[in-house]
Parts: C-alpha cells; sequence; structure tokens
C-alpha cells in the first residue's frame, strides 16, 4: 500500500499503526542497549512488579511499628515504645482463645482436608475420563472462585436451625441442627475452602507415582488396602506434607469462616485483628496480633514442610516372609 | 487402565456431593418464597430476583466490584507478565529465587495482616477508602497467581520458533510480541480470569479497606446475612455462581487447565 492511497483512506490501517508502534519500540531498545550487559539487568522488567511489593512492604513495616509502641484509646495517638500490645494478646481471654481455636480448629480441619483430598487427587490424575476430570475440577473449584460470602451462605442455608440438614435430624428426633456459631460449622467451613489448596499440593506427588509399581504390587498378590498402605501413600508423602502444611497454615489465618458460619461466637485471631482495627480503632493492638498471627503461620508452613520430607520407607513384611 | 475400586470411587462420588451442596442450595434459596429461607421453602418464587433488581445499593455495590476487579486484571498482567518473563523457569538463577521469593511473600502471610498493612499505607498516604486502591491491594495479594499461570506458559513455549523468527531477520521486540506472548496468551488469560473472579467475589481485602458508604458486592451480602439468611442475598450469589461458571467454562476451554495439574503449586 502507497503513502497516497492511505491518505486517501483518511488515516493508517490498524497494522500499519501496529508495525509503527513496534519500530519505535525497536528503536527505544536499541537506545537502551547501553543499560545491558549488567547481569541484574535481565530483571528489569520484574522491577514494577517488586514495586508494589513494596507498598505491602511498607505496610508490613508500619504494622511492625505500631505493634512495639502503646496506645492511647481515649486520644487515639500512639505513645513510646512498649511491648503492652503483645503482653495484652496472652493477658486477654478473648485474644488467647481467638489462637488458641485458630491453632486446634486449623490444623484438624488441614488434616481433614488433607486426608480428603488424596482421593481427589489420585482419581484426578488417573482417571482416563475426560468427562470425570472436568466433574471434579468444577466440584474442587466453583466453590472457591464463588468466594467466603457465598459459600458461606450455601452453609448457612445446609447448616442453620432452618436448613436443608433439618429435613434429616428432624424426622430423627435430634431436633433442628444448632451447628451455627460453633466450631462444627466453621471445620466445614474451612475443610471446603482447603481442599483446592490441599488437590493442588497432592498432585504432583501423585504425577509422579508410576502406576506400573501398583501394578507390580498387585501382580504379586497385594489387597487394595496394602497397595495403598504400602505403596500410594509412601510415594506421595511429600504432597501430603505440602498439602498439609499448606491448609492448616491458611485455616490458621483464617477470617471469612470464623465471621460468617462462626457469627462473632467462634472468633479466630483474624476476627480479632478485624474487631481491633475497625471495631476499636486501635491499631496499635491490631498490629501486634497480625505480627503473632504471622509468625505463627509462617511457623506452621516450616515446621511441617520440614518433618514432612521424604524419607526412606522400611520394606515391610519382612519378618513374616 | 483397571477402573478404580468401588471404596475409591464411593468416596470420590460423597466428597463430591457434599462439595458441590453449598452452591446448589444457594440457587435453591434464591427461588424460594418468603422473606427468610427454609427448608421445605414455602414454594417457588422470583421474587428474590425482581427485589435484587429494583435494589439501588446492590447496583451500587456491583458496580463497586466490578470496577475494582478491572482495576486488579489491569495491573495483574501489566505486573505479573513482564515479572514470569524476567523470572523464565527454565533458567533457576540466585536472583530469580530471590525476586520469587518476595512476589511470594502475600501467600506466606494471612490475607487479613496483607489488608490490616495495606490500610496503614493507605491511612499514612491520606487516601484510605479509595476503590482503585483498594483493587491495588487485592492485585498485589493475588499477584502470585499470575506469575504461576504465566510460568506454566512459559514451560510450553517453543524456543525453536524464535530462533526461526530470528533467523527471518525478525527483531527481539518482534520475537517477544509476535511470536513469545501469543503462546502465552492462554496463560494471562487463564491468570486475568481467575484474578476477576478473585476480586469480583473478594470478602476480607474489600472489607477492611471499603467504608459503608461505598461496599463491595461481597461485602453487602456479608452485612445482609448478618440480619438473616434471605432467597434476595440467594439471588445476588446466584449471580456470583453464573459469573464464576461462564469464567470456568473459558478456562477450560483455552486455558487447558490439565497443564496446571503437571506442575508443583505455587
Amino acid at each position: 500500500m502507497t503513502e497516497t492511497s492511505l491518505e486517501k483512506a483518511g488515516g493508517r490501517s490498524p497494522s500499519e499503526i501496529g508495525w509503527l508502534l513496534i519500530d519505535a519500540a525497536i528503536v527505544v531498545r536499541r537506545r537502551a542497549r547501553g543499560l545491558q550487559g549488567h547481569a541484574w539487568s535481565r530483571y528489569l522488567p520484574a522491577l514494577p512488579a517488586l514495586a508494589a511489593l513494596v507498598v505491602l512492604g511498607s505496610g508490613l513495616g508500619q504494622l511492625l511499628w505500631a505493634s512495639i509502641h502503646s496506645f492511647n484509646a481515649f486520644t487515639f495517638t500512639s505513645g513510646g515504645f512498649s511491648i503492652e500490645n503483645f503482653t495484652a494478646i496472652a493477658s486477654d481471654s478473648y485474644t488467647r482463645m481467638s489462637f488458641i481455636r485458630g491453632l486446634t480448629v486449623g490444623v484438624a480441619g488441614g488434616a481433614i482436608a488433607t486426608t480428603v483430598s488424596v482421593p481427589l487427587a489420585y482419581v484426578l490424575v488417573r482417571t482416563s475420563s475426560a468427562a470425570a476430570r472436568v466433574g471434579l475440577l468444577v466440584v474442587i473449584f466453583v466453590p472457591l472462585l464463588t468466594g467466603d460470602v457465598v459459600r458461606g451462605l450455601g452453609w448457612l442455608s445446609i447448616l442453620g436451625p432452618q436448613g436443608l440438614l433439618s429435613l434429616i435430624t428432624v424426622p430423627l428426633g435430634l431436633g433442628r441442627p444448632q451447628l451455627i456459631g460453633t466450631g462444627w460449622a466453621v471445620v466445614v467451613g474451612i475443610v471446603q475452602t482447603a481442599i483446592p489448596f490441599a488437590v493442588l499440593s497432592i498432585v504432583p506427588s501423585v504425577n509422579q507415582l508410576d502406576p506400573i509399581l501398583e501394578q507390580a504390587a498387585t501382580t504379586l498378590g497385594a489387597r487394595p488396602s496394602s497397595v495403598w498402605r504400602y505403596v500410594v501413600l509412601p510415594s506421595i508423602r511429600p504432597g501430603l506434607a505440602t498439602a498439609f502444611a499448606v491448609t492448616a497454615a491458611l485455616a490458621i489465618g483464617d477470617f471469612a469462616n470464623p465471621a460468617i458460619l462462626g457469627q462473632g461466637r467462634f472468633d479466630f485471631a483474624a476476627n480479632a485483628v478485624e474487631s481491633a482495627v475497625l471495631g476499636r480503632n486501635n491499631l496499635s493492638a491490631g498490629s501486634a496480633l497480625s505480627v503473632v498471627l504471622s509468625l505463627l503461620e509462617i511457623g506452621v508452613l516450616s515446621l511441617i514442610l520440614v518433618r514432612g520430607r521424604a524419607r526412606p520407607q522400611p520394606v515391610p513384611g519382612r519378618s513374616g516372609s | 487402565m483397571k477402573p478404580f475400586g468401588w471404596v475409591l470411587r464411593g468416596s470420590v462420588g460423597a466428597i463430591g456431593l457434599l462439595l458441590v451442596a453449598p452452591t446448589v442450595v444457594v440457587i435453591i434459596a434464591s427461588f424460594s418464597a418468603g422473606d427468610d429461607l427454609q427448608f421445605p421453602p414455602r414454594g417457588l418464587s422470583i421474587a428474590a430476583y425482581r427485589s435484587v433488581l429494583g435494589d439501588a445499593q446492590m447496583w451500587h455495590a456491583l458496580g463497586n466490584s466490578l470496577w475494582i476487579s478491572v482495576v486488579a486484571v489491569v495491573v495483574d498482567v501489566l505486573l505479573g507478565v513482564p515479572a514470569a518473563l524476567a523470572l523464565d523457569g527454565r533458567e533457576p538463577r540466585a536472583g530469580s529465587n530471590l525476586i520469587r521469593g518476595v512476589l511470594s511473600v502475600p501467600i506466606a502471610i494471612p490475607i487479613i495482616v496483607s489488608a490490616t498493612a495495606f490500610l496503614l499505607v493507605f491511612t499514612a498516604l491520606g487516601s484510605s477508602q479509595n476503590l482503585t486502591l483498594v483493587g491495588f491491594a487485592i492485585a498485589v495479594v493475588n499477584l502470585p497467581l499470575v506469575l504461576f499461570t504465566t510460568g506454566a506458559a512459559l514451560l510450553r513455549v517453543d524456543p525453536e520458533l524464535e530462533e526461526a523468527a530470528s533467523t527471518l531477520g525478525a527483531e527481539e521486540i518482534q520475537q517477544m510480541l509476535l511470536v513469545k506472548l501469543p503462546q502465552l496468551a492462554s496463560g494471562i488469560l487463564t491468570g486475568a480470569l481467575l484474578v476477576f473472579v478473585l476480586t469480583l467475589t473478594d470478602f476480607v481485602v474489600s472489607l477492611m479497606l471499603t467504608t459503608s458508604a461505598d461496599v463491595t458486592l461481597p461485602v453487602y451480602v456479608y452485612s445482609g446475612l448478618q440480619v438473616t439468611v434471605s432467597p434476595k442475598l440467594g439471588a445476588i450469589s446466584a449471580l456470583f455462581i453464573a459469573v464464576v461458571g461462564i469464567t470456568f467454562v473459558v478456562i477450560l476451554r483455552v486455558g487447558r487447565i490439565d497443564r496446571y495439574l503437571k506442575r508443583p503449586f505455587p
């Protein structure tokens, strides 16, 4: 296409504008070549992302600062250096309980989610039916993506006194379910939230497990339960450890499930953070709670990941043969 | 392969049923008659949907949620894709491990802590309760997701295509824009869609960072369900489920989600 015909057309075609932009980019790139050569220059494209993380980092820094300074609840001003925010967490029964609940229910929820995810991950990897795989993916991930509130509303409609569950419990003479506001409802919500992450953590281990091993065990006369006990589970151990670490850590820091399904009667530490920051406007107390909660979560993550590393399994059944 | 045993099939079926139950029940709830939900429902009705359509606060909250979702997608694609390219997984180095670690910080700390940290920054800047900043905060929290989907797509890029383009005289920029990026398109789109949905349904960050005058839709539903579990909240939730369902279909069609199952997470 010539210059004149384009001008007759009243401008440049979109593709030509595209090429002009690319030409401009090439010129800029050539001019910027002086910047190259340094070993770190290849990471320049990551700079904007790192800058965004600096914003979060500065917030975390302020949080640390606020946590070690006293706060006057009457004048809403912060005072001098003090560890009173941390001692208050230990002495106040509400915050102390919130951490204990998070730890116990979180670890239990992580363990249940990991256990339940083993068959899901195994079938997801091994099934030869595309429909089954898609169905499983939908069932596992759609509730995660619809968000905490929609999922919470669903469980409220099932576990509430007027809920779907009452259709079973009332005729059985068990009365109306009184689960909402208790740890039982919170655990149910936590397990469902955790399952997608557990499945994603276990799937790579199942991928690495050669089906031939299981077939060999079966050929040699092992029952299915023995195949699972001595072949499958030991082989996917690293995946199980990751799954447990990730789900327990997520659950300990959970806010939405205690808020929606616990209804303020079964608060975790994250709920204590929210009520300190938004309810009482006490940023120092909220910050101290945040610091302890973060350390706890990182601690649980690293502890389980370190303890759960793959180790050689003893050969079973030697003495019996 | 031998089909699975009945124990395995039965347990997977039962777990699947439990997992899908709340979503199904919410949809049933949205079609129930009456002001509060009970089982068995008092009757079938689309009154909840009528009431939602006429709810000005709902529309305002939906507008807020859509805006922060668009902001989060734009921020995450503009920041995440170049970062993923810089950290291309095929050649791990000390530098890329360090940067990857820094960018993964939002995974390691509880979301409530990130939200509080952003609240402190935005308050210090004197611009808290700004919806665009809420979108930015959610984008930072979800950045590792885009790194993950783009990184997974990068592993499938055929280096010979770029070599061929180079032999044919394409500049580096042209190789990047016309050869490499098109191969990454499905990974980038998957990441963008996930960020869109996760921001649209975000609860914790928007609860911490928005005011009661400018809530997002999940926070609006949350304040409603503290009063009563009404069919109207079910109808709004059904909207979320529809959006997520459509997004999931798109991801399954274009995203070739199987590939994420072949790669360790995160």
